[in-house]
């Protein structure tokens, strides 16, 4: 099976986001190819819908089961995906991903993404280590600290790495709302490339400060929860979809979720979790012009609210 | 402090319902024999405490204390520790238990002929029916495909449940200690099952509140006839 190396997979990846950012911070890399936003601290573009792991892909050796993965992932890189998220926290999830990556011709779009989760920052470089073989990748992408745990010694351990050329990025993570206090502080003083937080149209939070400050400060953003657990697409699919949700090229309520998220010029992507491929299919078509403008999106929230 | 309140059970969940039933299906392919052990020790205690007290108590506590110890090793430190990083600490509580019950099986005895009516006994044999029968086939019942099955000496559910009978039934001295853990594992068990829309939730908290009352009702039967001998 034929793998980019890295360096390979770089200058792809670069060279499929050339034409440079646009004011709006978005990158239509080609006609086919899902849009994209630079990574402030490098310019790198990013897919602006992404992938999560929680629970979806914690399915162990279950062969029937990590066949359905197969072809989500299969699902995902066919419509030009690019980041995908885990962390040790979530059972097998790491392990899975690194077996059916191995499995499949993974393109140069995959950024990816886990985390550093353990309340001792001694054990943090062996639980690196451990994602880093479960993932069976070269080099990862971007690790973050998981929900703060320990932040101070494990930033300092990932700002080494990142220095020795061991890692390409460095974040931190929230969930829930949780911690918004200190994570600003965190974003004031520490050169740090990535946040992810809960951002979405019900849980609007991070607009008031984190937002402002991740643009103000040139950190990009990870919107995680995008559907709120699920909880948000049940709700909306209760009712039929709104008549503006053709004027932003939506078919359906998960698309009109994402789309929310990945329009506000702060975020610059969203991973949504799903264990179906033709969900994917779905939360893959919210990477596509036409995006909803500032005043679309108030409607858009509005109304959302009314459901 | 006040961060621990925002958290719900579903944020300590990291597997859905499905994979946690498909966990059973492979689970009981890959140990078939030990499976069939495990429920030919669960239809055995039904026989031999089917009548006036339990035959063999000693061999049936050790042998209970044997099935929590192979679910520890092969349930929650292997199977389950694929799904959810916490179950080889589980798993440690259930060897632990499975030590406390071997311990108890020197002391373990039947129905001293003394005690006359005692609630106790059919509570017992009824957890002890709920665990090795009726869980079996509440799941069939709510759909479970019978390859998924969770059964008593092998799956942790009807085991709790029938060592809660078990230890009515059989009496050991110092029966709180091998209780407790199978009281925790009650009560995680029901909110893991809660969150990923189990229907039999309730019912583990339900078998532990039932062996809880009948230990009260036997202390408070105890000291009320102490008072008697003592004023007679």
């Amino acid at each position: 099976m034929q793998r980019f190396a890295p360096d390979r997979r770089r200058f792809m990846r670069l060279l499929a986001g050339a034409g440079g950012a646009l004011a709006t911070g978005l990158t239509p890399a080609a006609t086919s190819a899902p849009l994209s936003k630079p990574i402030p601290s490098t310019g790198e573009p990013l897919p602006v819908i992404g992938m999560g792991t929680w629970i979806t892909f914690n399915v162990g050796d279950d062969p029937r089961a990590l066949d359905v993965r197969a072809g989500i992932l299969r699902a995902f890189f066919a419509a030009g995906g690019g980041m995908i998220d885990s962390s040790p926290m979530y059972g097998s999830a790491e392990a899975v991903l690194g077996k059916l990556l191995r499995r499949l011709d993974y393109p140069p779009t995959l950024f990816s993404a886990t985390k550093v989760w353990t309340r001792s920052g001694d054990d943090g470089p062996a639980e690196i280590a451990a994602s880093q073989a479960l993932w069976g990748l070269p080099r990862m992408d971007l690790f973050q600290v998981h929900n703060l745990l320990a932040w101070r010694a494990h930033l300092e351990t990932l700002q080494q790495m990142k220095a020795d050329g061991a890692l390409r990025y460095l974040g931190m993570t929230t969930s829930h709302g949780r911690r918004h206090d200190e994570l600003e502080r965190i974003m004031r003083e520490q050169p740090i490339d990535f946040v992810q937080l809960t951002y979405n149209i019900a849980n609007r939070d991070a607009e008031r400060r984190l937002l402002p400050l991740a643009r103000e400060r040139g950190i990009a953003v990870i919107a995680n929860r995008p559907f709120g657990g699920g909880a948000l697409v049940d709700r909306a699919q209760r009712h039929p979809l709104p008549g503006w949700a053709a004027e932003i090229g939506c078919g359906n309520w998960p698309q009109v979720l994402l789309k929310y998220i990945v329009s506000h010029p702060a975020v610059t992507c969203a991973i949504p979790a799903t264990s179906r491929v033709e969900h994917m299919q779905e939360n893959m078509g919210a990477a596509h012009e036409p995006l909803p403008d500032a005043a679309m999106r108030e409607r858009m929230a509005a109304d959302f609210a009314r459901l | 402090m006040t961060e621990w309140l925002t958290y719900s059970a579903s944020d300590f969940i990291p597997f859905s319902r499905g994979i946690y039933r498909r966990l059973f299906e492979l689970y009981n392919a890959r140990y078939w024999p030990a499976v069939a052990i495990g429920l030919g020790v669960g239809l055995a205690a039904l026989r031999l405490c089917g009548g006036r007290g339990c035959s063999r108590p000693g061999l049936l506590m050790a042998a209970l204390g044997c099935c929590w110890i192979w679910i520890a090793w092969a349930f929650f430190s292997a199977a389950y520790a694929e799904l959810n990083w916490a179950g080889p600490y589980v798993g440690g509580a259930f060897a632990l238990n499975g030590l406390l019950l071997l311990a108890a099986s020197a002391s373990a005895r039947p129905r001293p002929p003394s005690t006359g009516r005692d609630i106790g006994d059919p509570i017992g044999y009824g957890l002890l029916v709920a665990g090795v029968v009726l869980w079996p086939a509440a799941l069939l019942a709510f759909g479970r495909d019978w390859r998924g099955l969770e059964l008593f000496g092998t799956s942790p559910e009807p085991t709790v449940l029938a060592t809660f009978g078990l230890l009515l039934l059989l009496r050991p001295r110092g029966v709180w200690a091998p209780a407790l853990i199978p009281g925790l594992w009650s009560l995680l068990a029901a909110v893991t099952l809660r969150v990923i829309d189990e229907p039999l939730w309730p019912v583990l908290p339900a078998g532990a509140a039932a062996f809880v009352a009948v230990l009260v009702s036997r202390v408070l039967r105890r000291r009320r006839s102490t008072r008697i001998e003592t004023n007679s």
